[in-house]
Order: structure tokens, then C-alpha cells, then sequence
């Protein structure tokens, strides 16, 4: 760069005008003064995250849950009939939650349509899975079982990854994104590809009903629930992963083992490193990047 | 230097007459002694009765013109003439050909219409015609005052007539005796048959266009059989005949470009038909000597491929094809009835192999009325053995395309969209908890048996599809049998004079002048025009056949069907119900 004769207060820093500057020349005072560093940054404590990933542990704590119960319906542990007791007691407990939640945010002639439309949801499904129970249970009957519960794993860590974590904004919003409805759709096909193991139509039936309530009906009551308080979140999460590491025990050591360390990584262990990783973010933005509209 | 247009084998001096609008146009030389004696002879003309066609074709009445010498110096072809009208001036000579009318040749300005849709006579009611003449993309022709247009053009065919008429000599026996002893045979057979056979075309017609069901739109029998198809082309031709056969004969009133059109196609026909009837009475006595042989062979093939392979394949996909676990439950259901099926069909079969000699002799006996009948026989023949891989074609097929229409309003319902059937488009939609479980359930019942029912619809797609391929082999022959322009390409080939299709101007080099002279010569009609009929239906098979339009089909389920007959053939007389498409 060429040291010129006029002050650098004559430049201006304008193209379309012919200046007696070269076309690249700026003050060296001000290069690269307009950069700005994490300027959306916004820094985020540990307790908020560790709240906030209590949803990936509820998440596989129910997964686990429910591969418990399959295990035990295999090996005839468990009578099938009492498992579809179990799951009507719970979801009547999981819809009074509901119930709860409605009566303080909805309008009360709208909870009667709810209410209506729940009973109707509800008995359709009952009787059409009981319908469609024969079909589904030779449905891959066929398959030898090795590549059963490869498949089975594939899709219920499909099911995982695509899930959505996030917090509800309004109520009752029941249509998810794309992604979600996908996960829901493979949590399904993995409890269905696992009951073509079991021998007999009320178990296939027993177990079908109890995924259809842990995989779809759950995660909108676990959407409502996450915009309420913490300490309901906080218990939730509690005795979703002792009820897991519980039932696990009974199967076999290395899981339980295995369970309970993931569950306390994912918790605890990986908030704080989310934390400690956040002094390396550097992200770097300036007046040539492309704008981002202000969206009131 | 006005031009003038002169015969160009006339090579006696005399008084020259022909026309003056709308450009000089000499017909001939009279040789008399003085000018009252030519005009007294052309008016003596103006009482016979070509003569009022004469005049409206060339527009006035040809008047004596002057007179005409040649120099017997140079021994051209060069005439002095002396007009009558005008002073003597250097003119320049455009030399044309005349022809008799008999022999039909004759300048045109445009091609030929050989095609019947197009022929001002026939389609003077049609719709055509009357959009044509909004066509606007046609080059419009200039009004000339006193150039070449289709005035000049019909002086110039009819050239000969004054000379014929004054020489008294009946035109129309001019032509070879073959032509005319054939041409009378043709009226006898015509005023002794013409009614009988007009009146049996037009039932046979009737009865090939009966419907099948008694509503308005069901197909009608010609639609679902070949051979009543062919029954139907053959009567079609009778009546044709019958109805073209009075006008081979030229009446003076119709153009001749029209007469020849006509003529052109009568013979045609007549041709296609005899060549059809001789090779057919050929292939029917090698099938008749050779029934018993040929029929055992039948036999023995449509029990190995349509029988036992078929269900040979339906017990290999039952158990595990190539690795591949179908479900069994559905695979079991597919097979057993498809077997049964295909089982109950063969057993139908075997009782009537025992007459299948007979069939085959009877099939030898029918090609007697032409090859086309036995091809659409055996179009019919295949048709009706291969009828139970139809069924199963259109079972399994009904299967796949529910199955695939079911996953895309799933792959809607998953992405929160409804097809909004009034407004023919996807809109977004809120569906409720049950929908989008059920809508779960039986995505997951979808993705595990779709194998299942691909693996079959595949099987049966691909014999249907093999079928297909051998119709479409035989339909292709048929038509090529039916319409073959073969009259018009024989004259193409040896009297292009006969099909105009513009003219031209040579020049050519006469020793002993400075400048060439021009001659008008005939351009005959291109190819494409006497392959039109052909142009037509290839392109017509083409769009069905397409190999990426079937394969679409198979992937997607749709129904593969043969081309609908009707739209491969070419009707001689054109019906009001046929649609211009």
C-alpha cells in the first residue's frame, strides 16, 4: 500500500466515487472494527440446561420401560391381560393430568369438544388395533430373529434422534413437525416388528396397546407438562428413570448398569460440558454477512 | 417483352387461338385459310357441351389470337407470331406441356390431396373445411393480373379439349383397351351388385357397432374383437367400392386433380384387397394341409408357457424367491388363489384342445377372405387363451395401485396436508390424535406388505406386458396390410406426371439461341404425402407404445392396455361420429 499525500479524513468509504485512494485502502485505525464476535450470544447456566435435557432422559427411560415389558411378556412373566389393565389405569391417570392442565389454560366448552373427542379417539383405537391384532402379529413372522432386534434397534435410535424435545408454545397443538411424526411412525414399526416374536394375540394385542400409549399418547402429555413448573419436571424425571433402571434390574446387570451411567451422563455429565464448551464458540459476523430481518 | 405461354409440340403455322386472361396462353393452331374461317370454327364449338365447363374452368372463351409462323432456318421450335392485338414485338416463349385428360396428367399448383378428409367434394360438410378456411397461416395468395395461377394451370390441362373437340374424336376412347375392359367390367359388376352388396356392407357395419350392454357408452362389439373389426374395414371397403366404383368415370364437370384423388385411391384399394385375398388364399392352404401338425404344436405350447410355467412361477414366489421372506400369510393367499385360478383355466382349455384341428382348419378356410381376417383371428385366439394372466393381471394390478394410492395420502397425512378434492389441490389440515395414530398403524401394515404384493403384480405385469408386445407385433402387420399406399407409389415411381405437386421452371440450352428457354415442368407429389395415411398411424402407435409410457404404467399400476383399434385405422369414407383428432 502506497502512502498517500491527503489525510485519511478525506476518505469515505464509498466505490462509486472516484477518491484519490486506491480501491482498496481503509485507515488502518479502523480494519476490521465493524467485526462483531458471538454478537446472538447469549451464555447458558448449567441448572436450565440439566432441566431442559430431563426430556432426553424421560425419553429413553420410556423406551427402556417399554423393552423391559416386552421381555417380560416373552418370557411369560407378565399376563398379558394385567398389562392391558395396567395401561388403561395409566392412561386414565395420564388423561386426568391432561384434564388438570386444560382446566387452566382452555375455555370450558371447548374441554366438553375435547373431552368428546378423546372418548371417540380412544375407543376407535382400542377396537381397531384389536381388529388389526391377527394381521400385525405374522406380519414379519417370517424374519429370523437377528435381523428382528437389529431392525428394532435401528428404529427406535431413529426414534430418539428425531423426536421433538422442545416445549410446547400454545395448547393444544397436536400436529407436530414433520420429524416428529416420523419418529412416532418408526417408535411404532419397531414395537410392531417386536411383536411378531410373541405367540399369542392378547400378548401381541397387550404389547401394541402399551406402545401406542408410551410412544404417542405420552410425549404430547410430556410437551404440556414441560411448560409447567420445575419441580413436576424434575420428579417426573426421577421416577421415570428409577421405574426404568428398576424394571431393567430384574432382566440383567450389564443393562442396568449401562441404563443408569447413560442416564446420569445425559443429565448431568452432558450439560456441563455444553457449559465448559461455550468459552471455545467463536462466532464471527459482520456487515458483509447477509442480513437477518427483525421480525417483531 | 410480354411473355406468352406455348405448347410445346405444336410446330405448324397457322392461326393460333387460346386465351388472353389473365396472361397469354396459346392452346393450339387451326390450319384454315383465313381469319373469318377460324372464328367461324371456334364458334361452332361453343354448342357442344364441354364447352360450358371449359369456359368456367379457364375463366373466358379461348379466342383467336393471330398468327404464327415458324422459321424454317434455324429449325427451332421458335415461332413468329403475329397477335392480332398487339404489334409485333420480341416476345418471350414459355413452354408448356399438353397433356389429353384421358391419360391424367396435369399441372397442379398445389400437392395433391390424396387424403379423404381433405377432398373439397367429400368434405364440403365437414367441420374441416370450414375451420380451413379461417386458417390464417396459410400464405395468402396474391390476385396476379396477368401471371401464372390456377386459371393459366387449367388452361394449360385442358389445352387438348379444343383441339379434341374440333377434331371430333371421343376422348375417352383414347386409353389403352386394358384400362377399358376393365373399367366396363367394373360397370357391369357394378349395375348388377351395386345394391345387394352396398345393402350387406351397411348391415354388417350395423352389426359390428352393436354395444355390448344396453347403454349408450358401453363399447360397442368392433371395440373388443379384432376380427369383427375386420369384418367391419372389409364392409367399409364393399360400400366404398360400391359408391366409387360409378365415379372412375370422369364426368367433365369434376376437376380433374379431384377425379384423379378419387381414381387413385378406388384402385388403391382394389389393389390392397386383391393382394390381400391372394396371399390369404395362400396361408390358408398351407394351414389347412399342415392343420393337424400345427395344432398339436398349439396345443403342447399353451399348456408349457401359459399353464404349467405360470404356475411353476406362482410356487416359487410362494416359497422364498431368490432369499427374498415374503409375508407368508399373504404370499400363501396370493398363490393358492392365482393357482386355482390359473389350474380351473387350463382344465377349461384341455376339454377343448380335442377340437383345436378343427379350429385350425376352419382358420385356414376364413384367411380365404384375406390374410388380415386369420391375423385378427389369431389376435382373437391369443387374446382369448391368455384371458385367466388377464385376470390375475387385473386382480394384482387393483392391489398395487390401491396400495400405492394409500401411501400418498399417508406420506399427506404425515406432513399435515389434505387433498382438497374441490379445489383439485393439497392444502394443509390439523389432524386429529386417532387419525395420525391409525394413520401410523397402517403406514407400518403398508411398508411390510408392500413387497409381498409388488413381488406378484411384477410377475404378472411382466407376462402381461410380454402379451402385449406380441399384440402389438400383429396389430402393426394388420395395418400395414390394410392401408398400404401401394397404387400411389407405383405411379410415384413410373408416371410422376400423374401426381402434381407444383411446378417448376427449367432452363433449357436450344443451340443456336443466346439465352436458354424455359420450360414449365411438373414436380411430383414428395413421399410424405403418399405415406400420409401411414405417417399417421406410426405415430399414432408410437405414442401408445412408447417404451418410457409402459414402463411409467407398470411402475405406477395403471392398466396396460393395446391401442384402441379404431385409432389405427384409417376410414376411406369419413363418418360424421369420427372426431378430427
Amino acid at each position: 500500500m502506497t502512502v498517500l499525500v491527503q489525510t485519511p479524513k478525506d476518505w469515505t468509504k464509498i466505490l462509486w466515487k472516484r477518491q484519490s485512494f486506491q480501491d482498496n485502502y481503509i485507515p488502518p485505525a479502523s480494519f476490521l472494527s465493524s467485526l462483531r464476535r458471538n454478537s446472538n450470544f447469549k451464555p447458558q447456566t448449567y441448572w436450565p440446561l440439566v432441566l431442559l435435557s430431563c426430556a432426553i432422559t424421560q425419553h429413553i427411560s420410556t423406551i427402556f420401560i417399554f423393552l423391559s415389558i416386552f421381555v417380560w411378556i416373552q418370557q411369560s412373566k407378565l399376563d398379558p391381560r394385567t398389562m392391558v389393565w395396567i395401561t388403561g389405569g395409566s392412561s386414565l391417570v395420564g388423561y386426568a393430568i391432561w384434564e388438570v392442565l386444560d382446566s387452566i389454560s382452555v375455555k370450558t366448552s371447548e374441554r366438553y369438544a375435547n373431552r368428546l373427542k378423546a372418548l371417540k379417539s380412544s375407543i376407535l383405537i382400542f377396537l381397531a388395533l384389536m381388529s388389526l391384532t391377527p394381521v400385525l402379529r405374522t406380519l414379519t413372522a417370517a424374519t429370523s430373529s437377528d435381523s428382528i432386534w437389529a431392525l428394532t434397534s435401528i428404529l427406535f435410535i431413529l426414534n430418539t434422534l428425531l423426536a421433538d424435545y422442545s416445549a410446547l408454545k400454545n395448547a393444544g397443538q397436536v400436529q407436530g413437525r414433520l420429524t416428529s411424526v416420523l419418529s412416532m411412525n418408526a417408535a411404532m414399526s419397531a414395537s410392531i416388528v417386536l411383536a411378531s416374536r410373541l405367540t399369542a394375540d392378547i400378548a401381541v394385542f397387550a404389547l401394541i396397546l402399551f406402545s401406542v400409549q408410551v410412544f404417542t399418547l405420552y410425549p404430547f402429555l410430556r410437551h404440556r407438562l414441560k411448560a409447567s413448573s420445575t419441580i413436576i419436571q424434575g420428579t417426573t424425571t426421577m421416577l421415570l428413570s428409577i421405574l426404568a433402571v428398576a424394571l431393567t434390574a430384574s432382566l440383567s446387570w450389564t443393562i442396568t448398569f449401562l441404563l443408569s451411567i447413560g442416564l446420569l451422563l445425559i443429565t448431568f455429565l452432558a450439560p456441563a460440558f455444553l457449559v465448559w464448551a461455550q468459552k471455545y464458540k467463536n462466532e464471527i459476523r459482520g456487515p458483509w454477512d447477509v442480513a437477518v430481518p427483525k421480525v417483531n | 417483352m410480354p411473355t406468352i405461354f406455348w405448347p410445346d409440340d405444336v410446330r405448324q403455322a397457322g392461326f393460333c387461338y387460346g386465351w388472353v386472361n389473365p396472361a397469354i396462353c396459346v392452346s393450339g393452331t387451326l390450319q384454315v385459310g383465313t381469319l373469318e374461317d377460324a372464328q367461324e370454327k371456334l364458334r361452332q364449338l361453343s354448342h357442344v357441351p364441354q364447352w360450358e365447363q371449359l369456359v368456367k374452368l379457364c375463366g373466358s372463351e379461348p379466342i383467336i389470337l393471330g398468327t404464327c409462323e415458324f422459321s424454317q432456318t434455324n429449325g427451332s421450335r421458335l415461332p413468329v407470331l403475329q397477335l392480332s392485338m398487339s404489334e409485333p414485338v420480341d416476345n418471350i416463349f414459355v413452354y408448356y406441356y399438353r397433356h389429353s385428360p384421358s391419360t391424367l396428367r396435369f399441372y397442379a399448383l398445389e400437392t395433391l390431396g390424396l387424403d379423404t378428409a381433405n377432398r373439397a367434394d367429400v368434405a364440403s360438410g365437414s367441420e374441416y373445411l370450414k375451420l380451413s378456411q379461417h386458417d390464417f397461416t396459410e400464405p395468402r395468395k396474391r390476385q396476379v393480373k396477368s401471371g401464372l395461377d390456377d386459371t393459366v394451370i387449367n388452361q394449360f390441362n385442358s389445352a387438348l379439349v379444343p383441339d379434341g373437340l374440333l377434331q371430333n374424336t371421343r376422348l375417352h376412347t383414347r386409353q389403352n383397351p386394358l384400362g377399358f375392359a376393365w373399367l366396363t367390367f367394373l360397370r357391369l359388376v357394378n349395375r348388377r351388385f351395386s345394391s345387394p352388396v352396398s345393402s350387406i356392407s351397411r348391415l354388417l357395419a350395423c352389426l359390428c357397432s352393436v354395444p355390448i350392454f344396453p347403454f349408450r357408452t358401453s363399447p360397442r362389439l368392433k371395440d373388443i374383437s379384432a376380427t369383427i373389426q375386420q369384418i367391419d374395414v372389409r364392409a367399409e371397403q364393399g360400400e366404398f367400392f360400391v359408391t366409387e366404383a360409378v365415379t372412375v368415370h370422369r364426368r367433365s364437370s369434376t376437376h380433374i386433380s379431384v377425379h384423379s384423388a378419387r381414381y387413385t385411391n378406388f384402385f388403391n384399394t382394389v389393389w390392397l384387397m386383391l393382394n390381400d385375398i391372394t396371399i390369404g388364399l395362400a396361408f390358408g392352404s398351407f394351414l389347412c394341409e399342415n392343420h393337424l401338425v400345427l395344432s398339436r404344436f398349439l396345443n403342447r405350447t399353451v399348456e408349457d408357457i401359459f399353464i404349467i410355467w405360470v404356475q411353476r412361477a406362482l410356487v416359487w414366489l410362494d416359497s422364498w424367491p431368490a432369499g427374498l421372506k415374503l409375508n407368508t400369510e399373504l404370499s400363501r393367499f396370493y398363490s393358492h388363489t392365482f393357482i386355482g385360478l390359473v389350474t380351473a383355466w387350463g382344465g377349461l382349455l384341455l376339454r377343448f384342445a380335442s377340437c383345436s384341428p378343427a379350429l385350425i382348419y376352419i382358420i385356414g378356410i376364413v384367411s380365404c377372405g384375406g390374410v388380415t381376417l386369420a391375423i385378427s383371428v389369431f389376435i382373437d385366439l391369443l387374446a382369448v387363451l391368455t384371458a385367466h394372466i388377464y385376470i390375475c393381471y387385473a386382480v394384482s394390478g387393483a392391489v398395487y395401485q390401491r396400495m400405492l394410492k394409500t401411501a400418498g395420502s399417508l406420506w399427506n397425512l404425515f406432513r399435515g396436508k389434505r387433498y382438497n378434492v374441490l379445489r383439485n389441490r393439497t392444502d394443509s389440515w390439523e389432524y386429529d390424535i386417532d387419525q395420525l395414530i391409525f394413520g401410523t398403524i397402517l403406514f407400518t401394515l403398508l411398508a411390510f406388505l408392500f413387497p409381498t404384493v409388488l413381488a406378484y403384480y411384477a410377475l404378472f405385469a411382466m407376462m402381461r406386458f410380454g402379451i402385449l408386445i406380441l399384440q402389438a407385433c400383429m396389430e402393426t402387420l394388420l395395418a400395414l396390410l390394410n392401408h398400404f399406399p401401394l397404387f400411389a407409389l407405383m405411379l410415384r415411381i413410373k408416371d410422376p406426371w400423374r401426381l402434381p405437386g407444383g411446378i417448376y421452371f427449367s432452363a433449357i440450352n436450344t443451340p443456336g439461341l443466346s439465352h436458354p428457354q424455359l420450360v414449365i415442368k411438373n414436380q411430383p407429389v414428395p413421399f410424405s404425402t403418399i405415406f400420409f395415411q401411414y405417417i399417421q398411424l406410426l405415430s399414432r402407435l408410437a405414442t401408445h407404445y412408447n417404451p418410457l409410457r409402459l414402463l411409467r404404467c407398470i411402475f405406477s399400476g395403471q392398466y396396460l392396455a393395446a391401442i384402441s383399434r379404431y385409432s389405427i385405422r384409417y376410414n376411406k369414407i369419413p363418418e360424421e361420429h369420427i372426431s378430427i383428432i
